[in-house]
């Protein structure tokens, strides 16, 4: 049983409000990914559930038990670091048999977890090795094995695979979501890789600036972002907020002067009332000059080989981002014309709130 | 330089017999470098340690040329009672002061190492001591230790202690000198905070996360990771309690006063060499004392493979 509550959790490093009230249920087994900006408090926030920084206001529940003021060790977390944070001087084997062993376990049982926890992480031959004689994926598969050793609740990661090379971190994650199947534990795990956080979490924690701008599984994060920051920040590349102005509910006028027609349903706003259109690049395709919605001259093409994204200036201030088929050779400098598809677009308030779809 | 310069361009693959020749070219230039030093140390250290060496095995009394009489200086200190006292109270010295001065500095570096508004004034504060000339700082400790005047004692009287008369009673003096020369630990806290400050912060918070227990954290995680700046400290401070005497001078002057409590093996080469112009036994004495902190130290170097952690090695 590892669920862990926060509520009303803030932090302050002098008077800097860091984390700025936090109110999160994450439930057993679950595998909860924080999302957010650099400096936004992923780290603090996972750091202050694990014990290692105070909680100024709030209380931190771990399996039902208020674990505000317990030591790190008694609260039943386990911690993946970045850098690993192995102990230098020891071997693999002492490194995960040390919590054992200071816990009072017997030798033989020690021995007996160590290695079938090594078995399941394919790193019995590096047992007898120091961290220095390691690559970095061994020594971050040796960290996992130290936490997964102590048979925790809760496992936490703070941006584990973000030290490791591009193919390194593909294998790690599938292994990372092999692991969260088969020990069956609450995981919560920060990253700022998009990748990382869609494929392995339950839910995603979006964070901002200390507070949450959303909580929700990686389908509604993506599909229905609760606001303009989390439409922009969740998705790559990141969505197209265009600014418009909603006429009785039907008629879009877009900035640059087009009309679009808004079929689904939206709150009651003033008429003309200022709102931004979220458009994901995936749903803006070329077409030709006589269905144009939108015009503009590209300012970067990217060709990634089976698609292109291409960037256009569309008027002073508003550009647009377009993910076209890999065989469109568009140029720098070209004219292009391209249509919406409002199927999955989003609208936003005034207030920056998805006003649709609800 | 050249050499290396030169292998780094060629990019591939350099061949075995190159990189040899670089390391060689690189080695002159690194004896080079080192030269000056290298002259400063044949002729202020090994030239007169030789002349040491051989001064012992003569009588030379300062006026006058020396007579080789052998190995007569070292029959000699066999049967010098003062020989025995100051090498048993040296002896003493070392043993208590050295693994008392390091667990000071630890347990103060380990204070230091907490991160609060006036670490740098307290790592200042405790550095300064060391700055104080120890004659200075002794003769402040007579003040401090006199009967009858000294705040020491008119503070135990006030307490209804009967103090002794610290430096005259032959119980207490030699205390006296390991307290003067434990009280200027700044260079062994700094070391150790050194040591400290270079554990990677996830690394001890690893160990929080492993045990709940404080000391845990220290004896299987802290200390090993600082067992290099241990030897260091281990070592040098050896090296100087072994040299201890002006301290003990101070005190104790030359007779090492009280009943020969203080007497010291430096003040015994001293008196040997300055009031008694028996140079040849002075330098027997000082040859006895190289060979001894010479054999002490490369003992301690022999067992430091099994308990001294080198970042480097990957074993
Ligand atoms: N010990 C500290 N003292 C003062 N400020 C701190 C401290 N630790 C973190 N902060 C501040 O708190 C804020 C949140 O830091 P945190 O490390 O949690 O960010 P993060 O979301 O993990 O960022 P990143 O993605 O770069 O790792 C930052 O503005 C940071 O400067
Ligand atoms: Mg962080």
């Amino acid at each position: 049983m590892g669920a862990v509550t926060l509520t009303g959790v803030r932090k302050l490093f002098g008077t800097m409000e860091v984390i700025k009230g936090i109110d999160l249920a994450i439930a057993d087994r679950e595998l909860v990914v924080f999302v957010g900006p650099s400096g936004c408090g992923k780290s603090t926030l996972l750091r202050m559930i694990a014990g290692l920084e105070d909680v100024d206001y709030g209380a931190i529940e771990i399996a039902g038990r208020d674990v505000t003021e317990l030591a790190p060790a008694l609260r039943g977390v386990a911690m993946v670091f970045q850098n690993y944070a192995l102990y230098p001087h020891m071997t693999a084997y002492d490194n995960m048999a040390y919590g054992l062993r200071r816990a009072g376990l017997a030798g033989a049982e020690v021995d007996k977890r160590v290695r079938a926890t090594a078995a399941m992480l394919q790193i019995t031959e590096l047992l007898p090795r120091r961290p220095k004689a390691m690559s970095g994926g061994q020594r971050q598969r040796v960290a996992i094995g130290r936490a997964i050793v102590r048979n925790p609740e809760v496992f936490m990661f703070d941006e584990p695979l973000s030290n490791l090379d591009a193919a390194l971190r593909v294998e790690m994650r599938s292994q990372i979501a092999r692991l969260h199947r088969e020990l069956q534990a609450t995981m919560i795990f920060v990253t700022h890789d998009q990748v990382e956080a869609m494929t392995l979490a339950d839910r995603i924690v979006v964070l901002n600036g200390g507070r949450i701008e959303q909580v929700g599984t990686p389908r509604e994060v993506y599909h229905r972002p609760a606001n303009i920051f989390v439409a922009g920040f969740i998705g790559s590349p990141a969505m197209n907020l265009l600014p418009a102005n909603l006429h009785r509910g039907a008629a879009l006028e877009l900035g640059w002067g087009t009309r679009v027609t808004w079929t689904a349903a939206v709150p009651a706003l003033p008429d003309n009332a200022p709102v931004t259109l979220g458009v994901r690049p995936e749903r803006v395709s070329l077409c030709d000059a006589a269905r144009a919605q939108a015009s503009g001259e590209v300012t970067l093409a990217e060709h990634l080989g089976d698609e292109t994204i291409l960037h256009l200036k569309v008027s002073d201030g508003v550009s647009l981002t377009v993910k076209a088929g890999g065989d469109v050779a568009a140029l720098v400098g070209d004219r292009l014309h391209v249509a919406f598809d409002l199927a999955g677009a989003c609208l936003f308030g005034p207030d920056g709130r998805r006003i649709a779809p609800d | 330089m050249a050499a290396g310069t030169q292998i780094a361009v060629s990019g591939a693959s350099p061949s075995p017999r190159r990189r040899r020749r670089a390391g060689r070219g690189e080695a002159r230039a690194g004896v080079l470098f080192a030269l000056p030093w290298m002259i400063g140390l044949a002729t202020f250290t090994i030239i007169p340690l030789i002349l040491t060496f051989y001064i012992a095995q003569t009588k030379f009394q300062i006026v006058g040329p020396p007579k080789y009489i052998g190995l007569e200086n070292y029959e000699a200190m066999w049967t010098d009672a003062a020989f025995w006292r100051s090498a048993q109270n040296t002896l003493f010295f070392a043993a208590v002061s050295v693994p008392l001065k390091l667990a000071l500095a630890l347990g103060l570096a380990l204070l230091l190492n907490r991160a609060t508004a006036l670490s740098g004034l307290y790592r200042t504060v405790f550095y300064l001591p060391f700055l104080m000339p120890a004659v200075a700082g002794s003769v402040v400790f007579m003040l401090l230790l006199t009967p009858g005047a000294g705040p020491v004692n008119i503070i135990l009287e006030a307490f209804g202690f009967n103090p002794p008369d610290w430096l005259r009673d032959p119980d207490s003096a030699l205390w006296a000198i390991i307290m003067l020369s434990i009280w200027p630990l700044g260079v062994e806290t700094l070391v150790f905070l050194g040591g400290l400050q270079n554990i990677p912060r996830d690394v001890s918070e690893a160990a929080e996360l492993d045990s709940p227990e404080p000391w845990h954290k220290l004896w299987w995680i802290t200390l090993p990771l600082i067992t290099p700046m241990i030897l260091f400290n281990l070592v040098i401070g050896i090296i100087y309690s072994f040299q201890i005497f002006a301290q003990a001078i101070v005190i104790g002057g030359t007779t090492g006063t009280p009943a020969e409590a203080t007497l010291m093996y430096m003040v015994v080469i001293y008196r040997a060499a300055f009031r008694y112009f028996n140079v040849g036994y002075a330098a027997a004495l000082a040859t006895v004392l190289f060979f001894v902190v010479l054999l002490l130290a490369l003992l301690i170097f022999r067992t430091a493979r099994s308990w001294v952690y080198y970042e480097g090695e990957s074993r």
